[in-house]
């Protein structure tokens, strides 16, 4: 809906035929089941529900007729359907832009149905990601409209930043002027040269050598403090993105993993490398520059027109037409490498992609496929490039051209001026040095637009990543001591999407010591769960307790200290062995890192490298088996002796053998600790004391291994699936596969895709 | 357990609708209740290799998909006519008929246009991914929600338009 006045509108029709003088909720809808778009509006009260489209109520129902609804996401939009006691209907339809707020509108009404008024705020209801000031959707999970906000205000904030750097802007201010007046300077010595001396018979060679002298001096003036300038600029430049660079990597430190993930790798580094170096350009070659260049533009403008008015303005007339021209040539230049560009881009990309898969391309033979497919995109590129070059290698000339422009006009005016005798050869020659000098700057001036809009969208960038609310760090001052008592789930739900639930109503109590197995299908919500205990992301509702305090409340570093984690991908930095130890805890001494290998088996190995504990490992270092680099990452994890220990797959990527060692090695470690663990192998919770069956977000079983076989549910069909399977794989094993044997190829496909 | 490709015989279909126009199937005269119909090969075939899924909430429940239908053509057309309802409904991509403006800025385009489903106004970030050319000339549009557009042939389209969309084609 476009405005503010329809919604009321809207609203009061829906508030009328609820009867009812308080809303819970609505939201706006688009869609018609006709399949067009329309205007509607959506309201849920405490005991009815109601749509209003076109200025019409079209749809109310009692939510007491309705036992559930459920918000379907199909392509391009989604349907609000609900099971109503005399059959499913489907209620309203709305396109993407809605989706997550029927979403939460859904749940909100499966909570009035279950019994509860639910507590609305901004958590459990997402609000519209769009610009309140012109209509237009926040762009990439930033809530600043980039298309409204105040160019001015982010210059401010530039200038806030570049504090340090001010007394180096006035020394440059300073130089500028020092070069500026030798530039102005030199074509007023050329007249001299040519009316004091060249045109004049006997002129002294006194006269001569000082003039020559001034201009070797404004020349070298020039040079000097040019180099000078430049230095200068470079420096507080680089200081400034230093520090913006610095500002944004601390705070993505401090970000929740929710928004690094969000954002892709790729736009986050682009943002800390290109933005700021894109900022670093404006400043040091544009901004610094066209304050003094506009400066100087008007002066010498003055000087044009105190010479001569009437030649002056035979430079200045054809210049907005000039500009005119320099500006579309470039937007269309531009507009041909940026699609030259993509099409290199994907030619390194397929390049890339091709070299990294290379065993895949030679096994299944496809490298004449391959060499083709190249050698056509290839031949695009050289095409396009071309096509490109030839347009610019014939426009480029004439931009000069027409910059040159005026020049004629000058010449032919002031030519007849000094036939006439009314202006000396000097003269003419000065006048026509500024001219030049005029629309050298003019070609300059046409490109500020563009960078300047470039440097502001860079700014706004890397501004969005700096405005953006931190992790929250904890607000109470209490530090833990280790597991007193016990951790708590209370009414836990959690989804990475607001109308996608992943977890829903965990309400669960773990004493101290205890060892906890996570069990369920993949996307039941184990690590899901997990990720909350770590603290990665917060729950939606319901809260998770420890010694009766909120997780979220404990200050940050206190809680990570406590925490060890070893998850299924055991990511190492490039360093040495030690340093990939000693990660979770600097300060820990040498005998610590060693005890903290030797605990998780991982010492042994460690001796038999050449370098020992200073192998170089990571991505261009030592290559470590899984198993290797796991025990590692064991080693790292209970470095600082955490009283709380996850266990996310630890052990999913190696082979049995290994798996027993690193077993062991986790035997020694969890011993007295509270464990939170989650294993693709059943086998491997046999031990825990007690398990959490996870189906679609819910704890359905809870028990000792022993308990849970006997109650013979969730979880005796799951290791059933399990054990079947992997006394198929060692029958296969056992019997040699006949390549050629369709069924068993099958087979053996199948338990492939199963373990994945 | 070995898998088979499940491709259904027309004659063992029966597709009806609720009064609020929701499709039911019964199978070989057996009532399957509320099926979700969806198109193997989006971009490829619009009408052809359609899965006929028995609607389960559960993510896990593999026995759920009830074959593959080959063609909605195969089907008688009062039939087929169902189908289609249902896919309309599955797929939501109107088609844009003529773009009244088009802007691009800040790395993003705004377009007005008007599309078989109305007008429309809408915002397009990440052109790069978020313009995917087709065989055929065709283009599809996915706006910042991820809505989506269809463009039936781009040659045939404004130059504006074809100028935006060029680069990233």
């Amino acid at each position: 809906m476009s405005n503010q006045a329809a919604i009321i509108k809207y609203s009061k029709l829906a508030i009328n035929a609820l009867d009812e003088k308080e809303i819970l909720t609505l939201s706006e809808f688009d869609l018609g089941f006709d399949g067009e778009y329309c205007e509607g509006l959506f309201a849920v009260s405490k005991d009815k529900i109601c749509a209003v489209t076109e200025e019409k109520v079209t749809l109310i129902e009692n939510i007491s007729n309705i036992e559930k609804v459920c918000c379907a996401e199909y392509t391009g939009g989604g349907i609000l359907e609900a099971f109503c006691k005399d059959g499913r209907r489907q209620i309203v339809r709305f396109t993407m832009r809605y989706i997550e707020q029927f979403g939460a509108i859904a749940e909100i009404i499966n909570e009035i149905i279950g019994g509860n008024i639910p507590q609305i705020n901004e958590k459990t209801f997402p609000k519209e990601k769009v610009c309140p000031k012109c209509g237009r959707p926040f762009l990439r999970n930033t809530s600043v409209c980039r298309f409204c906000t105040d160019k001015l205000g982010i210059i401010k904030r530039l200038w806030k930043l570049s504090k340090s750097c001010r007394p180096l802007y006035a020394i440059l201010f300073i130089l500028f002027w020092i070069t500026s007046a030798a530039t102005v300077a030199t074509p007023e010595l050329s007249k001299r040269l040519i009316n004091d001396v060249l045109n004049v018979e006997n002129a002294s060679v006194k006269t001569l050598v000082l003039i020559v002298s001034l201009m070797l001096l404004c020349g070298v003036v020039t040079w000097v403090v040019t180099a000078l300038r430049d230095i200068i600029s470079s420096k507080a430049s680089n200081t400034l993105v230093m520090e913006l660079r610095n500002h944004i990597y601390e705070k993505l430190q401090k970000m929740p993993l929710s928004y690094i993930e969000e954002k892709k790798t790729g736009d986050l580094m682009q943002r800390i490398n290109n933005d700021t170096q894109r900022i670093q350009t404006f400043i040091q070659d544009i901004a610094i520059m066209a304050v003094n260049e506009v400066c100087l533009f008007l002066a010498v403008a003055v000087i044009t027109f105190s010479l001569d008015a009437k030649m002056a303005l035979m430079i200045f007339i054809p210049m907005p037409l000039a500009a005119f021209l320099v500006d579309r040539i470039r937007r269309s230049i531009r507009r041909r490498y940026m699609k030259q560009w993509r099409k290199m881009d994907r030619l390194t990309n397929r390049l890339t992609e091709v070299l990294n898969g290379i065993k895949v391309v030679k096994v299944f033979g496809r490298e004449n496929d391959e060499i083709n497919r190249f050698k056509e995109t290839a031949g695009v590129v050289r095409d396009i490039t071309c096509k490109n070059e030839k347009y610019v290698y014939t426009v480029f000339p004439l931009i000069k051209f027409l910059m040159g422009l005026g020049g004629y006009f000058v010449l032919l005016y002031g030519g007849e001026k000094v036939l006439g005798g009314s202006m000396s050869v000097g003269e003419l020659v000065q006048f026509s040095s500024y001219g030049s000098f005029l629309y050298s700057k003019l070609e300059w001036f046409t490109m500020l637009p563009r960078h300047f809009t470039m440097a502001m969208v860079s700014s706004q960038r890397v501004f969005e990543v700096l405005d953006e609310t931190e992790d929250k760090t904890g607000v109470s001052d209490e530090h833990i001591k280790g597991i007193e008592d016990k951790i708590e789930f209370q009414k836990v739900s959690f989804g990475y999407k607001s109308y996608r639930k992943v977890l829903k109503n965990i309400d669960q109590s773990v004493k101290k010591g205890e060892m906890i197995g996570l069990v369920g299908h993949s996307g039941a919500g184990k690590s899901t769960l997990i990720n909350l205990i770590m603290r990665l992301y917060n729950a939606d509702s319901g809260k998770i307790l420890l010694d009766g305090i909120d997780i979220n409340d404990y200050l940050k570093d206190d809680y990570k200290d406590m925490l060890g984690v070893v998850l299924q991908e055991s990511y190492l930095f490039s360093g040495t062995i030690l340093d990939n130890i000693s990660y979770s805890n600097p300060y820990a001494t040498l005998e610590e890192c060693v005890l903290a290998a030797k605990k998780a088996n991982a010492h042994d190995f460690i001796m038999s490298l050449p370098d020992a504990y200073d192998t170089y490992v990571g991505e261009k270092g030592h290559r470590l088996s899984g198993g290797e680099r796991q025990r590692i990452s064991i080693a790292r994890a209970i470095l600082s002796d955490p009283k709380l220990l996850v266990l996310d797959e630890a052990t999913a990527s190696v082979d049995t053998e290994t798996e027993e060692k690193i077993q062991n090695a986790l035997k020694n470690v969890t011993e007295g600790k509270t464990v939170f663990a989650i294993a693709h192998r059943l086998s491997t919770l046999k031990n825990a004391d007690r398990l959490f069956v996870l189906e679609e977000g819910k704890i359905v079983e809870t028990g000792t291994h022993k308990e849970l076989v006997e109650k013979n549910g969730v979880y005796a069909s799951l290791l059933r699936a399990q054990q079947e399977m992997a006394m198929r794989s060692t029958t296969i094993d056992n019997t040699h596969i006949k390549k050629d044997d369709p069924e068993t190829k099958n087979f053996e496909g199948n338990v492939d895709n199963e373990q994945d | 357990m070995q898998e088979k490709i499940n491709f259904i015989n027309v004659d063992d279909l029966e597709f009806y609708t609720s009064d609020t126009s929701l499709l039911f199937l019964r199978y070989k005269g057996e009532d399957l209740g509320r099926v979700s119909i969806i198109r193997m090969f989006p971009f490829k075939y619009e009408e052809e290799y359609i899965v006929i899924r028995q609607e389960n909430y559960s993510r896990f429940d593999k026995e759920n998909e009830i074959g593959i239908l080959r063609a909605v053509n195969e089907l008688p057309e009062s039939q087929a006519k169902l189908v289609f309802e249902e896919l309309k409904k599955r797929y939501f991509i109107p088609e844009i008929i003529s773009v009244s403006e088009v802007k691009e800025e800040f790395g993003s385009a705004t377009w007005k246009t008007v599309t078989t489903a109305g007008e429309r106004d809408f915002t397009m970030t990440d052109l790069g991914t978020n313009v995917r050319s087709l065989a055929n000339n065709k283009v599809m549009l996915t706006d910042v929600y991820g809505n989506r557009y269809y463009i039936p042939d781009i040659t045939k389209m404004d130059d504006k338009t074809q100028k935006v969309l060029e680069i990233w084609i």
